[in-house]
């Protein structure tokens, strides 16, 4: 901060002694006791003014022209500095023309920076580890299991590789038990990271060892959150239970920030693998594993996917029911930052043109105020010409005045962009990986000096070449190259606003849709609370179902709670194991693909209190108990591919890969547990009764609002266990809303920016359009001395106006349904191919270009001709 | 020099520095000002005037040591010129000319 005011303060009084002596006259006079550095608020808010009062009196200053010899160096520079100092001034000249020109291009600047400051902290920064380049992640076609991480050790290409896995568990012991989440790791992790605990120590091969004592690592964050950053913590035993383990031995605690995969983990714990496992694919994990690993110096992307192949190949030979010779085709390794940000990168592209187009038409715009001001200035620039003003010099000069507007448009979009970065801060660290390293940067702030320069050149181009013609008469009208000029403005000005606006429909269109999506139930007052019941007291089946058979009867006692219900995993939050099955044993031919089923565990009132349609058959009853026939009910999406009607899946007998059989009872109504964008995939539901697995979900339909819901279901669980876990209510609305939140910021960004655009170029077509009609007052009133009608005058000017609209329309017609097949990915409810938006948006244009057409001629038509042909 | 003149505030500045003597730097020099008159002493005008001073060639300055309080920044030292002198005490005399017997007015306020 120190030196970035000083370098301010030496910029703005054009001496670094200056700045230092001034800096330090502050800081003295707003020291801070205690304190010999740092610079107060009101310190900073000094030096700022003093240095503006500094630019000010620069600028203001006389500028001496002293000419050198023509054609010296000397010459060129001082050319340049006058030039610059003169248009330095432009903004106290003509107040109302810079004020414009500047909130335009501050407005493309400041979009450009912004988007770019996330592009630059989301994709193209390294990731923050040593060597970050040589990290991957490994994908051997399949998902993985905990026994393959096995065949990849001993490498050639990888200096380490290892395996990961999400693990949940639940902290007590240090206030109420909270649930938290980690991750799972395989010996090499933190080889492959690079990085070394804060505290303690990292995981050694012990540690992996069956049998051997459970240990974890702690997250900084959680350390500072529940040990209050205690060291003793390390070496000791905490009560870090799941589902297999009640204790853990913290050994180490990693360094503040440390998220190698963005996931927000706040522990890891080593994975126990067992060597005796005849073969890699024998040990059928619950959970999927990712790998990561380091490339060894001479190893590339594509040596590592050569021999990532090979072992699985040499898996697929061992396991083959387990992994499909097809996966191998699928084994790839790629660099862990574009695996990490991939989803992200074609929305931040897209962004990115989106903001590049609004540059444009912002420069466009001015452009086009460049030009009209031309006009007005045309006296000056002939006299300065008389006077013996070259060519290039006059050039020099407008294109000076347009750096000087781009600069400060630039300057603003900064500190515009600045803004909107710290205000949407916190949003983007949930919204995607990195999203909380978004900062102006140096990278960021090259940028936007880059694009302010770009922009100066392309905006101010136009003006300066055509004062180069400076002989071309005012009385005469525009040269017919100058009409050219106007007419290829207007028609870029249409095109570009037909792409937005057909942009911003489509992004609106999405914005709407998800709104009025159907997910299969209703979600109007449904509330779900977390229950986590984990530790020894609940391994034993019977006392988890007993447990949970106690909390429903407690919550059923709750007044306002008609019908709670159990899931073990929600809608739009949580996935469901796949399983393949068979139907009554049907044979299904060698190596062709089993059909594969999502499969629910849901207590007998579920269906009611989410409000999921029966279509065919019975719901899960309070008969279905243990002992029973075991049953199932499926959804239609699982019946549709197999059974003409939903009535006929009834009583049929499904055969899991496992060998366990159930008879369908029923077929309910899908829903669309993936989120939105996928159609409800096949299902099975069984009931708590028969398979006691971990609920994790309380599901209440009521009219008490979420918080108090979640405090008596809290109240009721701790009463019973004060040690399970209980998390805040949520309202299903609101986990809905969470699962489009990304694609729903984006659709915002960018309708934002399309409307943006869309205005902007609509006040450029009007702009255009009555600037080039009004320039030809002077044929109108010829035409009406010699006796044109004022109706076919106005017709005529019209008919040329609008001519360059309908060229522009058809390229943005063009551009549009290019733009619309680029945002095809990020649409949702509408097409690209979208038919109302383009058929709206030209004719919404043309009657702009004839509002902005018809106004002025008919002002001319109405003025007497004689008056105007004085006037000019 | 005599085609040069000075205004009220530049006057005023250059009176602060002499005042100042070897101690003349900006901070010091704007409590001598803030001290003496009744003015509200904008920093920036200040720091302007001293460097147009400079500029017209009727104050020099140098840079000093560095101070802890000034977080390790030097100060910057100002004296008059000699033509700022001769400019000041000219412009002394002619005001001082101008006062006499008009010495109520200020007795007065």
């Amino acid at each position: 901060m120190n030196r970035l005011l000083e370098f301010v303060l030496a910029l703005a009084t054009g001496s670094r002694a200056q700045a230092e002596g001034l800096l330090g006259d502050i800081a003295e006079e707003n020291s801070i006791p205690g304190t010999t550095n740092a610079l107060s608020v009101g310190a900073v808010l000094a030096a700022l003014t003093v240095a503006a009062t500094f630019a000010v009196a620069r600028i203001t200053r006389p500028v001496h022209r002293d000419l050198p010899r023509p054609g010296s160096r000397d010459a060129m520079m001082t050319v340049l500095t006058q030039e610059l100092r003169s248009a330095l001034r432009l903004p106290w000249r003509a107040p109302g023309f810079a004020t414009a020109a500047v909130l335009t291009l501050a407005l493309g600047i400041g979009a450009n920076t912004a988007i770019f400051s996330l592009v630059n902290a989301v994709v193209l920064r390294p990731l923050p580890f040593p060597d970050s380049e040589q990290l991957v992640r490994v994908w051997p076609g399949e998902a993985m299991t905990k026994g393959w991480v096995m065949a990849f050790e001993n490498t050639e290409s990888f200096s380490a590789l290892a395996g990961v896995s999400w693990a949940s568990a639940t902290l007590s012991g240090t206030g109420r038990p909270i649930e938290l989440r980690g991750g799972e790791v395989s010996e090499q992790f933190f080889a492959v990271t690079g990085v070394a605990p804060a505290h303690g120590r990292h995981f050694a091969a012990e540690d992996h060892a069956v049998g051997a004592e459970p240990t974890v690592l702690l997250s900084h964050e959680l350390w500072m959150r529940a040990f209050g950053g205690d060291t003793s913590v390390v070496g000791q035993l905490v009560e870090l239970a799941d589902d297999d383990v009640g204790q853990r031995r913290v050994v180490g605690v990693m360094p503040a920030g440390y998220q190698p995969l963005y996931a927000q983990w706040e522990f890891w714990t080593p994975v126990v693998i067992d060597p005796q496992w005849d073969y890699p694919g024998s040990q059928m994990s619950a959970t999927a594993w990712n790998m990561v690993g380091r490339l060894r110096d001479e190893a590339t992307i594509d040596s590592a996917t050569a021999e990532v192949a090979v072992i699985g190949a040499q898996i697929q030979e061992s396991a083959p029911d387990r992994m499909a010779e097809s996966a191998l085709a699928r084994a790839v390794t790629v660099p862990l930052l574009a695996d990490m940000v991939d989803d992200e990168r074609q929305p931040l592209i897209l962004m990115l043109g989106a903001v590049a187009l609004l540059l444009l038409i912002a420069c466009t715009n001015v452009a086009n105020l460049l030009l009209a001001r031309g006009e007005a200035r045309r006296r000056e620039l002939s006299i300065r010409s008389a006077l013996g003003a070259s060519r290039r010099r006059l050039a020099a000069q407008l294109l000076s005045e347009s750096l000087v507007l781009a600069l400060l448009g630039g300057a603003l979009g900064v500190a515009a962009a600045y803004g909107a970065i710290h205000y949407f801060r916190r949003d983007l660290i949930n919204l995607m990986p990195r999203g909380g390293e978004v900062a102006l940067d140096v990278n960021t702030l090259l940028f936007a000096l880059a694009v302010s320069v770009l922009a100066s050149v392309v905006f101010g181009m136009l003006p300066a070449i055509r004062a180069q013609r400076p002989t071309a008469d005012a009385r005469h009208g525009d040269s017919s190259e100058q009409r050219r000029a106007n007419r290829v403005l207007v028609a870029v000005e249409v095109a570009l606003a037909i792409v937005f606006l057909a942009g911003a429909g489509l992004m609106l269109r999405t914005l709407s849709a998800f709104g009025d999506v159907d997910p299969g139930f209703d979600t109007n007052g449904v509330v779900a609370v977390g229950v986590n019941a984990v530790g020894d007291n609940y391994d034993d089946p019977y006392a988890l179902h007993g447990f949970f058979v106690e909390v429903e009867e407690e919550v059923a006692a709750i007044p306002g709670i008609p019908a709670p219900a159990f899931a073990m995993s929600l809608p739009f939050g949580d996935g469901s194991w796949g399983w393949n099955y068979t139907i009554d044993s049907d044979s299904y031919a060698e190596g062709a693909p089993m059909p594969n089923a999502g499969f629910r565990v849901v207590s007998t009132s579920y269906f009611d209190t989410l409000g999921i349609p029966l279509l065919a058959g019975r719901l899960l009853d309070a008969d279905d108990v243990h002992g029973a026939e075991e049953v199932v009910v499926v959804n239609d999406a699982f019946a549709r591919p197999h059974f003409e009607r939903a009535e006929d899946a009834v009583g049929r007998v499904i055969t899991l890969n496992t060998d366990d059989s159930f008879r369908i009872v029923g077929v309910v109504q899908g829903i669309r547990h993936l989120g939105f964008r996928s159609d409800p995939v096949p299902e099975m539901y069984r009931s708590f009764n028969q398979h006691p697995t971990r609920m994790r979900h309380v599901v209440a339909r009521t009219a008490m609002d979420a918080e108090s819901l979640g405090e008596a279901i809290q109240a009721v669980v701790w009463d019973i266990d004060p040690d399970v876990p209980v998390r805040d209510a949520i309202t299903m609305d609101e986990i809905m809303r969470t699962s489009v939140h990304e694609a729903r910021l984006f659709a915002q960004l960018l309708s934002a920016f399309a409307a943006l655009g869309a205005v902007l170029a609509g006040i450029g077509v009007y702009g255009v359009v009555a600037y080039t009609v009004s320039r030809s007052r002077r044929a109108l009133a010829i035409r009406m001395a010699l006796g044109a009608s004022a109706s076919s005058v106005i017709r005529r000017s019209l008919r040329e106006a609008l001519a360059p609209v309908a060229v522009g329309a058809v390229a943005g017609l063009a551009g549009a349904a290019a733009a619309g097949e680029l945002l095809a990915s990020l649409l949702f409810g509408v097409t690209p191919r979208d038919p109302v938006t383009p058929a709206a948006v030209p004719l919404l244009l043309i009657a702009l270009a004839s509002a902005a057409a018809w106004l002025p001629s008919r002002r001319a038509a109405r003025v007497d001709p004689a008056e105007v042909l004085r006037q000019e | 020099m005599a085609s040069k003149s000075l205004g009220e505030f530049e006057q005023m500045v250059l009176l602060a520095v002499l005042r100042r003597g070897d101690d003349a730097y900006g901070a010091a020099v704007r409590d001598e000002l803030t001290e003496n008159t009744s003015r509200q002493i904008a920093r920036g005008a200040m720091y302007v005037t001293l460097d147009r001073l400079e500029r017209k060639g009727l104050l020099r300055s140098r840079m000093g040591e560095p101070t802890p309080e000034r977080g390790g920044r030097a100060k910057r030292y100002y004296e008059l010129s000699d033509d700022g002198r001769v400019l000041l005490r000219q412009a002394g005399r002619d005001l001082m000319n101008l006062w006499q017997g008009q010495e109520s007015l200020i007795d007065d306020a």
